[in-house]
């Protein structure tokens, strides 16, 4: 899916992936000492990948190349520099417009996209994928990255290695759609990518039981269908808690069929009086019984609006008689 | 409200074994005036959850005067001789180290240690355990211990985290939650904390502060321009006292029984 192979490879990259990153080093010392120009158009070659950049910046500095350096060269080495030490000026020190920013956001998803294969390659290069996906997620809500996003999460979980952040990077969208991009992973021939599919989603019920994997992707997409529309975000995370639930059921919203803003955990619409007096009432009832009226109701829906606009107008003591025999009369 | 076995408890009846300003004191009034119903199936357990949230405390406010440092998971230490570092950034304990020797080495080296906040409060629940059972029944129930976050808690330490509560306790780890929070530093997404009752807390990385103190705190590392605030959840982490309890009372009891047999004999 992102075989780089299709793509042009800068000669640095060819070197780097050819003879490893040591002999990147060297080789970029020795071109430094005889032909700096030379350095300078290899390093700003359009094609270069993040990887060698990241490698080559002590060298880059020590031969006062930065001035030389391509924009997006330049602003990557300010992000790295940034998040590797605590000096928080780099980049607010520039000019402040949008096609700054827009820049910024295309350097950060330079970053992660020509990085990714190289996750793992040490501590700080991995905190600095870790920090660009969660500007991207956070700050930029930029979607495009999930996908490259959910593949270094189960690599990094089969490798043993710290996933706590990129996993919060990942909830942090807050688009319940991108649940679908873990849901896959349930029917994914690789045993361990189930098992750790099915404790992301661990919040869905049933999901992370003892069941074939046929089973959990249907009980995943069941569970979407009835409650994608009423989720909110709410940050949970590995910091927190075990099991995190990034995304929790608004009762309320699966109750009148309304759809839920996933930020604010509020209906989209807004809601009639008559739908605020069912509320209020719906507000005062046991947890157990708003389950069963929020699942009878979204189950109607479903199947029969009609019927759903008839249940709903009864008073909600009569609801709840219909919603325990299963069905309006 | 104190229920044992059933009936309504009066903490009258014990309050005066308990120094005025103590732990044990603010929590069984708390108890006693909240809206909870804190049940329990004898006196002796009672008095069991009461000193080791007293030893939660302590184990807190002790981690607070050490060296003990601050550090993400990729910049995570701990003494060699006792813990594996992980991968992750975990500490695995050593096989054949004694686990009361390596929880207590974390107090008494706490300059080779550091770790973010999370991994902090287990250290703070496992020394307190610790500290109530002693070392020789802690090494038989946590022989293998990992420290990483909240993953891999030993399941007979219980912690579990409670969305329904109205009486927060000395000892029970609460949670500050930072939505807004700058993304380089994540691990400011959050502050873990011990309740030490009278209003303070404890967090690894702050210190011991108010609630209001925390939250201007948490709300420094937010991104530029943030408009939400830190916020205090109204959940709670809680071991399970009740389990933890009849480990201790199986061990005493067997302990008394080997010492009966043993003046039988004599």
């Amino acid at each position: 899916m992102y075989d780089l192979n299709l793509d042009p490879v800068s000669f640095l990259d060819k070197v780097r992936s050819d003879r490893g990153i040591e002999d990147l080093r060297d080789f970029f010392k020795q071109l430094t000492a005889k032909d700096l120009k030379g350095a300078k158009d290899f390093i700003n070659d359009k094609d270069l990948q993040f990887p060698t950049l990241f490698v080559l910046r002590d060298e880059i500095q020590r031969n006062n190349l930065e001035d030389v350096l391509t924009k997006k060269n330049k602003i990557a080495l300010l992000i790295v520099k940034e998040i590797l030490t605590d000096k928080r000026d780099n980049l607010a020190s520039e000019k402040l417009s949008f096609d700054y920013v827009q820049m910024i956001h295309n350097v950060l998803k330079w970053i992660i996209e020509t990085g990714f294969k190289d996750d793992g390659m040490d501590d700080d290069y991995d905190r600095v994928l870790d920090i660009s996906a969660i500007l991207l997620t956070k700050m930029y809500k930029d979607k495009t990255i999930l996908n490259i996003l959910v593949d270094m999460i189960f690599d990094r979980y089969k490798k043993g290695a710290l996933v706590h952040d990129l996993v919060w990077a990942f909830f942090q969208i807050g688009d319940p759609q991108s649940l679908i991009l873990i849901g896959e992973k349930l029917l994914s021939s690789i045993p361990e990518d189930v098992k750790i599919a099915a404790r992301l989603l661990n919040f869905i019920p049933e999901v992370d039981k003892s069941i074939t994997k046929e089973k959990k992707y249907t009980t995943f997409l069941n569970w979407m269908k009835e409650n994608g529309s009423f989720l909110e975000y709410t940050g949970e995370s590995f910091q927190q808690k075990t099991n995190p639930s990034p995304y929790k059921v608004v009762l309320e919203g699966k109750y009148l069929c309304k759809n839920i803003c996933c930020e604010t955990g509020r209906t989209l619409g807004i809601p009639s009086r008559e739908e605020n007096q069912l509320l209020n009432g719906f507000k005062k009832l046991d947890y157990d019984t708003k389950i069963l009226l929020s699942n009878f109701s979204i189950r109607i829906h479903q199947k029969n609006i009609y019927l759903w606009d008839v249940w709903l107008h009864y008073s909600l003591e009569d609801q709840i008689k219909i919603a325990k025999i299963g069905g309006v009369q | 409200m104190i229920k044992i076995n059933g009936d309504k408890f009066d903490i009258g009846t014990i309050i005066n074994q308990y120094k005025d300003n103590s732990t044990e004191a603010y929590t069984l009034k708390k108890m006693a005036s909240g809206e909870e119903v804190h049940e329990y199936d004898s006196l002796d357990e009672l008095k069991f959850e009461l000193n080791l949230r007293k030893n939660i405390v302590n184990a807190a406010i002790d981690l607070d005067k050490s060296n003990f440092d601050f550090a993400v998971f990729r910049k995570s230490r701990a003494n060699s001789e006792y813990w594996e570092r992980t991968r992750q950034g975990g500490f695995l304990l050593r096989n054949g180290v004694s686990s009361a020797s390596a929880v207590n080495n974390i107090y008494k080296n706490s300059g080779k240690y550091a770790t973010e906040c999370a991994t902090a409060m287990v250290i703070v629940y496992y020394k307190a355990v610790l500290d109530s059972f002693g070392a020789r029944l802690f090494d038989t129930v946590f022989s293998n211990i990992y420290l990483m976050n909240w993953h891999y808690i030993d399941r007979n330490l219980g912690l579990d985290i409670s969305d329904d509560i109205s009486d927060f306790l000395p000892g029970d780890c609460r949670y500050f939650k930072n939505p807004d929070v700058n993304p380089l530093t994540p691990e400011w997404q959050g502050e873990n904390v011990i309740d030490l009752g009278n209003g303070k807390y404890y967090g690894h990385g702050i210190g011991i502060r108010t609630a209001d103190e925390i939250i201007e705190a948490l709300n420094e590392e937010r991104f530029m321009g943030a408009r939400r605030s830190a916020f205090l959840l109204d959940s709670a982490t809680r071991p399970d006292f009740k389990h933890l309890f009849y480990i201790y009372l199986k061990s005493v009891s067997r302990n008394e029984e080997a010492h009966r047999r043993r003046h039988r004999h004599h």
